[in-house]
């Protein structure tokens, strides 16, 4: 392999990367944008949908269907999972404290990522637990760059989730509520829009992209613990900081940078730093950034 | 007398130590135009914000309705458009890295009845509401003579457009009463007269509208009747020239300078 070819494997393993973390930092840059608040329990959602995949695949494992048909059903099993998870929360721990001061809603968060991340661990266990491979090893070799199906599953539906969601929140009603809501509550309200519902709508689809990129998640690296909820929520959600918390093009490309920026250090420096080496990029964009790449918004409310 | 569109009676609230309203009485017939005026801080806008449920009052009632007057009490703003009551602000709130169009068409939300899930499936029947949406809100755009800005967004357009945008906003879900918050304040002379000859437009489609205003060049020629607060009571009520000769009106308000409100702005 010469360094060329290291170059192109090494971005193509950091897009696959970059990809999930991208369908997670939306939900981060959604719900920040409709609210003003990191939901810190964001990351718990995403390993949460790896886990529910994961349960939907075992229950079905004695009936010897296709892996298609297991495909589809354990994503439909993530998503709906997820997405009512996501709903519940904002409806039992959010919705009530919407009004008090910020600090409060932060403290709240940070509880409820606790609370899941232990729920997780009591219901699935602490230790590592094996995902099935599902979709059939195929590989390509081009040139002296491996490319597998996997990788193109999760940059083909990454890809049309994104696409998709930005149809939904420019041209669709709810997408209109959406960027309203997240503008002037208020305003909102007085139109006849119920401001409660558009945010709760927003919880359930960021939850559900969690959901679909923890189950591709699970897909990738064949192996789950509760603690990545918590590593690559983290992840995610400096991927949203880097692409401007509550620009939601911003989390898409911030996702795919981060990814990037990861596969090239643990290419080039050393997988063992590749952490450290997100988190340093991001501390040094911020200095001259601070709103990160996009994010020219500031808090317009009276 | 007949029976009243909006009943308000005996509205008191308080704000910590700050009697905003205090036992406010006030009846709105249909197809009337109320000029409410008063000083600052008379509770002019929070009895707007009783009335369209952004502020619970701490009593009296507010009752709403042609036929059967409902009580609003309770009711989440949301459900208080859905009566038929809509609002523009004193301090302009609207969308503002959101289009022209789509700031009015966001307006006719409540006339539509796919609801937020339908929308987002992207149902037949949510389509042709998007198409009605538009084509009402340009309607709307034209009536405010905005037609031309459709695609600009809010942010981008001068003040005064900005006023009859928010004016073309609350149109939009078709209200039977419109409560509009010194639609004026900040506006040159020429453009005041454009907006009164947009009001008198609105008035002309049989519209009930209660106008705050300071202007009296603004509240005289539209007003069926005029309504004065001064700390949070009502002090005067009747025609627009009887108002203008009331000696505690004249002592609460008009002996008062002209106030720096336009001009800070
Ligand atoms: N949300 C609030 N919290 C605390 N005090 C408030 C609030 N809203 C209004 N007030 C107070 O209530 C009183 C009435 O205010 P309001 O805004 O209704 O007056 P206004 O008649 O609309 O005045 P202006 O002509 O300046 O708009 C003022 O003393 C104001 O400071
Ligand atoms: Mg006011």
């Amino acid at each position: 392999m010469n360094s060329f070819e290291l170059l192109l494997q090494q971005l193509a393993n950091g897009l696959t990367l970059g990809a999930i973390y991208a369908l997670i930092a939306l939900g981060y840059t959604m719900v920040y944008g409709v609210v003003q608040l990191i939901n810190f329990a964001h990351g718990e959602i995403f390993i949460a949908g790896a886990y529910a995949a994961l349960t939907v695949i075992l229950m079905l494992s004695g009936l010897a269907l296709p892996w298609w048909a297991v495909l589809g059903l354990c994503t439909a099993g993530a998503v709906l999972g997820c997405g009512a998870l996501g709903w519940g929360i904002e409806r039992l721990a959010y919705r009530p404290i919407r009004r008090a001061p910020r600090l409060n809603a932060f403290i709240t968060a940070i509880g409820m990522s606790f609370f899941l991340q232990n729920a997780l661990m009591l219901i699935f266990g602490a230790t590592d637990r094996q995902f099935p491979t599902l979709i059939p090893l195929v590989r390509w070799q081009l040139g002296g760059v491996t490319l597998t199906l996997i990788q193109l599953v999760i940059w083909a539906a990454s890809g049309a989730l994104m696409i998709g969601l930005q149809g939904l929140v420019m041209s669709t009603t709810l997408g209109k509520a959406m960027r309203a809501t997240s503008q002037d509550l208020v305003a909102c309200a007085l139109l006849g829009i119920p401001v409660n519902r558009v945010i709760a709508i927003t919880f359930m689809i960021g939850s559900m992209l969690a959901a679909v990129g923890g189950l591709l998640f699970g897909l990738y690296y064949n192996t789950i613990n509760f603690h990545d909820g918590y590593l690559v929520g983290l992840k995610a959600f400096t991927a949203a900081v880097l692409g401007g918390i509550g620009n939601m093009p911003g989390a898409m490309v911030g996702g795919i940078l981060l990814g990037l920026l990861e596969g090239l250090g643990a290419g080039y420096l050393s997988a063992q730093w590749k952490n450290v080496f997100a988190f340093a990029i991001l501390v040094v964009l911020l200095l001259f950034k601070p709103r990160g790449l996009f994010g020219e918004r500031v808090a317009e409310r009276a | 007398m007949a029976q009243a569109l909006l009943e308000v009676e005996g509205l008191t609230k308080r704000f910590g130590g700050v009697v905003a309203l205090e036992d406010v009485t006030l009846r709105v017939h249909q197809g009337e135009t109320v000029g409410l005026i008063g000083p600052n801080g008379a509770g002019k806008t929070t009895l707007f914000n009783c009335v369209t449920g952004l502020l619970r009052a701490d009593r009296g009632a507010i009752r709403f309705g042609r036929r059967n007057p409902e009580s609003l009490a309770g009711l989440a703003a949301h459900h208080i458009v859905q009566r038929g009551i809509a609002r523009t602000f004193q301090n302009i709130r609207l969308f503002g890295s959101m289009s022209v169009l789509e700031n009015v068409v966001l307006g006719t939300y409540q006339r539509t009845h796919t609801g937020l899930w339908g929308a987002a499936l992207a149902t037949r029947e949510a389509r042709q509401e998007q198409q009605w949406a538009a084509e009402r809100a340009m309607e709307l755009l034209e009536l405010v003579r905005l037609q031309d800005r459709a695609e600009a967004l809010g942010a981008s357009l001068p003040f005064g457009l900005q006023r009859r945008l928010e004016i073309a906003r609350a149109l939009a879900s078709d209200p039977v009463l419109l409560l509009l918050d010194e639609p004026a304040a900040g506006l040159n002379p020429v453009e005041k007269q454009a907006l009164l000859a947009l009001i008198q437009r609105i008035k002309a489609q049989g519209l009930t509208m209660v106008l705050i205003e300071h202007d009296m060049h603004v509240v005289m020629p539209i007003s069926d009747r005029v309504v004065v607060l001064d700390y949070g009571k009502t002090i005067a009520e009747g025609s627009a020239e009887a108002i203008q000769r009331d000696a505690r009106v004249i002592e609460a308000y008009l002996g008062v300078p002209q106030r720096g409100a336009d001009a800070a702005r």
